[in-house]
């Protein structure tokens, strides 16, 4: 029951919001199907056209939600948001469950046509997400946790439930330092939990499967919009589905608002792609809320998406000759050698509280990414099939050349957190590799295609192997691989259940803090972005263990968010602590680095429990092998 | 319509997925490990060795610790260290294949670790096999066309100083402070004493018991026992290594490896 409760609550994830945008899509007028142009195959319109009514549904239901939850924030701001938002996406579902209903009964083929239409894309995409997740997610089962932004999420999703909702996600907890986004993400993520009440780390772990569907379904309409051929497309979804960025993009795995923004803007673009080859028109009020989505979704990959969907209209429509269309490749070309070059003359380390430092990578070391995500799988087949695709000489295979060189510029270059980018970039030049693997495939019989198909999955899943093998060394407890530890879940637990609606203060080295803070909703000052005084004071506690000042210190701590003085204070301690406490200065006072293994229990944390609980008044109020949480009082 | 050639394209994406994996970078060797719980088994340079990663505490089984004894009662070790002989496994690092395709393996948990050591006169290999949380660590091969051993190899794990060695009546084979005792007393319920004469090797128990290896900085045990009739494990405190001497043509060192110290405490006294 508890495995159904998680796998109905992650597919209401994409489900309601589908449900409330379906008869938006379906029927207002000035959103009607395309007229059908010569450009594309029947069967490959009809396709495309289907696929695109999934994606344009989440996106309408999507923002039908975050505006209820504006309006009933509004509306309802003493009352209790959660309750009455609640009720009011329960009847929003219902009308739009009956308007749905009645349109597709009264339009008596469209359902059959549907599932005529994408029953076997979707078989196929089910089968490749399937094969990949399960090398993913080896030895990591639903208890388990790869995503560590996972817990910031969740925490505004626990906030949410509790009825504390606003517009700035660095308003609901002091986790998140800055904006880089609403809670428009995060509302998506609270609904179906607040619907259903699933075990968190289930609901994760098979959404996260679902997210790596869409992006796998995103990969194969971009192959097919853009070459209008299903096998291209099968061979895109192939790559989208059985590559990992295991660094900083992670697209395809980890469900979070920058790649939940890039499939989105990806599938948008083409979108715009297959509009134009159409018909060279647009609906403002059909693309107008695509974009609006992007943006609130995320506000960098959402503008870059923006961006390249203007670029994209403004290369398709009203300049078709063709040296312009070879100055506009040629400029890309360009981007791609200069930017780099540009940027790394220009010191931009003081983003982000100078940690941006830590993510700032040469070209060599982004090669040496590439080695590690794909071998040189994309260094053989993405020039080749850019060189196929200049040759083709069709605006469709322009765009794409632009699009893939012009994020591979940024992507490349040493700007700060560029390669995040990639999340975008990555459909783009997963199309172009099809179409490079495809200049070799193209003239195959049909069962040596099928068996090039094979090859070209085996080397994938291997590559794909070596890949997630490496990635996982981090999160790695025992013989499972997460970053949480069943202990942890079990104090987790116990937190919410014990102390989650009163006034106290989760302290921790901070990665128990966030892992705990984002499982239990319980407030901690800031969880693995505490500030550098918390960590001062975490590290002096420590390493001096004054018991006359210990417990005033640990009450002197501030949360950004929260003015209460806590009641009490919680002190959660594992094997994390020491390994965070004895680690040098730089790691420790930085928010770059943590402990991102779970540790259990050893002596030496014995020795500090023993310690705090004889002379600071510390109460043990929990404990298991892995963690013991220590309660201590205010001082009166 | 003419066929077009088939050998040609077919062969050509064959060579460019060969060189696309080529491309991907070699996992370090430490990635390559069998999970028992909390601990992997690792092959080393030198040997099979067991870890709890997190704590960087280490058990190493080698052939230049163990050894065998000659006709005049001199310890012959199967490997010195001044011939260095590194093993097999650990020569494939430089293969552009083989480290990744063991790293898939280990992956999947599809490899028992070996480490294999060949020289022109020698060949020694070691092996590892489990079976829940137990590990047996074999000397599976000695070959030395210069040496014949005379005696049944012993065979070396070596702990560390900080190490808790101790028997299952509480006996402590290697000398630990009173205000460690304490702490361990407090934390495990478990009252340890240090023997009375404290010698550099420190002999095991004489009839059937249990043996415990436990570093304060891990949370897990190791557990070993003599059960066999004439087994015999012997510390040496000095050097920091358990000797097994065994009665078999083919000596083992059989452990039980737990993942926290009440677990292996329930399995011994219930």
């Amino acid at each position: 029951m508890i495995e159904l409760t998680a796998i109905m609550s992650a597919v209401l994830f994409y489900l309601t919001p589908f449900i409330l945008g379906y008869p938006i899509t379906l029927n207002l007028p000035f959103i009607r199907r395309h007229h059908r142009s010569e450009s594309y195959p029947i069967e490959i319109h009809r396709q495309i056209n289907k696929l695109f009514m999934l994606f344009e549904s989440f996106i309408f239901g999507s923002l039908i939600i975050y505006l209820s939850a504006i309006l009933v924030n509004l509306a309802a701001r003493s009352n209790n948001f959660s309750a009455t938002y609640k009720e009011l996406i329960i009847i929003e579902i219902l009308i739009s469950l009956t308007v749905g209903l009645v349109l597709t009964v009264s339009k008596r083929n469209e359902l059959a046509s549907v599932v005529k239409t994408l029953i076997k894309p979707l078989l196929i995409i089910f089968l490749i997400s399937t094969v990949s997740y399960t090398v993913w997610r080896w030895q990591s089962s639903t208890h388990t946790t790869l995503n560590w932004d996972l817990y910031a999420h969740q925490l505004i999703v626990e906030k949410i439930a509790l009825g504390e909702f606003d517009f700035y996600t660095s308003k609901l907890t002091d986790t998140f330092g800055f904006n880089a986004y609403p809670t428009f993400f995060h509302l998506l993520l609270a609904t179906p939990q607040m619907l259903l009440k699933p075990d968190v780390l289930k609901f994760w772990w098979y959404l996260e499967f679902l997210h790596l569907a869409s992006t796998v379904l995103a990969s194969y309409l971009i192959g097919l919009v853009i070459t209008k051929s299903r096998w291209v497309g099968l061979l895109a979804s192939l790559i989208g589905g059985l590559t990992f960025e295991s660094f900083m993009a992670y697209t395809g795995y980890f469900l979070i608002p920058q790649n939940l923004t890039a499939t989105i803007a990806a599938v948008f673009i083409s979108y715009i792609i297959f509009r134009f080859a159409n018909s060279n028109s647009l609906i403002v009020l059909r693309t107008v809320p695509m974009a609006i989505y992007l943006i609130l979704n995320h506000y960098v990959i959402g503008i870059a998406g923006v961006i390249a969907s203007l670029f994209s209209m403004f290369y398709l429509k009203p300049i078709r000759d063709l040296k312009m269309e070879k100055a506009i490749i040629t400029a890309s070309l360009l981007l791609l050698l200069l930017l780099p070059i540009g940027a790394s003359s220009i010191n931009l380390d003081f983003l982000n509280r100078g940690e941006a430092k830590h993510f700032n990578f040469s070209p060599l070391e982004k090669f040496g990414f590439m080695k590690d995500f794909f071998g040189y799988f994309m260094a053989i087949f993405v020039p080749i099939g850019a060189i196929y695709a200049l040759r083709k000489r069709i605006s469709e295979y322009n765009i794409l050349n632009v699009l893939a060189i012009s994020l591979l510029a940024v992507v490349i270059s040493p700007i700060p957190y560029s390669i995040k980018f990639y999340s975008l970039a990555r459909f783009f030049i997963n199309t172009l590799a099809a179409l490079g693997l495809w200049t070799l495939i193209k003239d195959l019989t049909i069962v040596n295609k099928i068996m090039s198909y094979l090859l070209v999955s085996l080397t994938l899943i291997l590559i794909l192997t070596v890949n997630v093998h490496i990635f996982k060394q981090t999160p790695s407890y025992g013989e499972i691989y997460s970053h949480v530890s069943p202990s942890e879940i079990d104090a987790a637990s116990f937190l919410k259940d014990q102390y989650n609606s009163k006034n106290v203060m989760l302290i921790s080295e901070p990665a128990t803090m966030f892992v705990l803070e984002g499982l239990s909703g319980v407030n901690s000052p800031g969880g693995a972005y505490t500030s550098e005084a918390t960590r001062r004071t975490l590290s002096r506690i420590y390493l001096i263990r004054n018991s006359e000042t210990l417990g005033r210190d640990l009450f002197e701590i501030k949360d950004s968010i929260s003015t209460d003085k806590p009641d009490k204070i919680l002190f959660a301690i594992s094997g994390r602590l020491s390994e965070w406490e004895l680690s040098d200065e730089e790691r420790r006072l930085g928010i770059y680095w943590n402990v991102w293994t779970p540790r259990d229990i050893t002596l030496r944390e014995e020795a500090l429990v023993t310690f705090l609980k004889q002379y600071s008044g510390f109460k043990e109020v929990f404990r298991n092998h892995g963690v013991v949480i220590l309660e201590l009082e205010r001082p009166i | 319509m003419r066929k077009k050639n088939q050998i040609f394209p077919l062969t050509l994406l064959i060579l460019a997925l060969i060189y696309s994996f080529y491309g991907v970078t070699t996992p370090p060797d430490a990635y390559i490990s069998k999970k028992i719980g909390k601990y992997k088994i690792r092959p080393y340079k030198y040997g099979i060795y067991i870890t709890d990663s997190p704590s960087g505490i280490f058990y190493n089984f080698s052939p230049y610790y163990s050894y065998f004894t000659d006709n005049r009662g001199i310890k012959n070790y199967l490997l010195y260290f001044d011939e260095e002989v590194p093993s097999e496994e650990y020569k494939i690092r430089n293969d552009p294949f083989l480290p990744k395709i063991t790293s898939i393996l280990s992956y999947f948990n599809l490899i028992n670790p070996s480490a294999t050591f060949k020289s022109k006169n020698t060949e020694v290999k070691l092996t590892s096999s489990s079976s829940r949380n137990q590990l047996v660590l074999k000397l599976d091969k000695f070959r030395d066309k210069n040496r014949k051993p005379q005696t049944i190899p012993v065979l070396a794990l070596t702990v560390n100083e900080s190490d808790f060695i101790f028997d299952d009546r509480g006996k402590l084979l290697s000398p630990k402070a009173e205000d460690d005792i304490q702490e361990f007393h407090r934390t495990y319920n478990i009252l340890l004493h240090n023997q009375e004469e404290s010698s550099e090797s420190a002999k095991g128990p004489t009839k059937p018991s249990y043996i415990f290896i436990f570093n304060p900085r891990t949370s897990g045990i190791l557990r070993t026992t003599n059960s066999k009739k004439d087994a015999l494990i012997t510390l040496d405190n000095q050097k920091h290594r358990l000797y097994f001497e065994g009665v078999s043509t083919k000596p083992e060192i059989i452990l039980e490896l737990f993942d926290t110290v009440g677990d292996a405490i329930s399995t011994t006294y219930d």
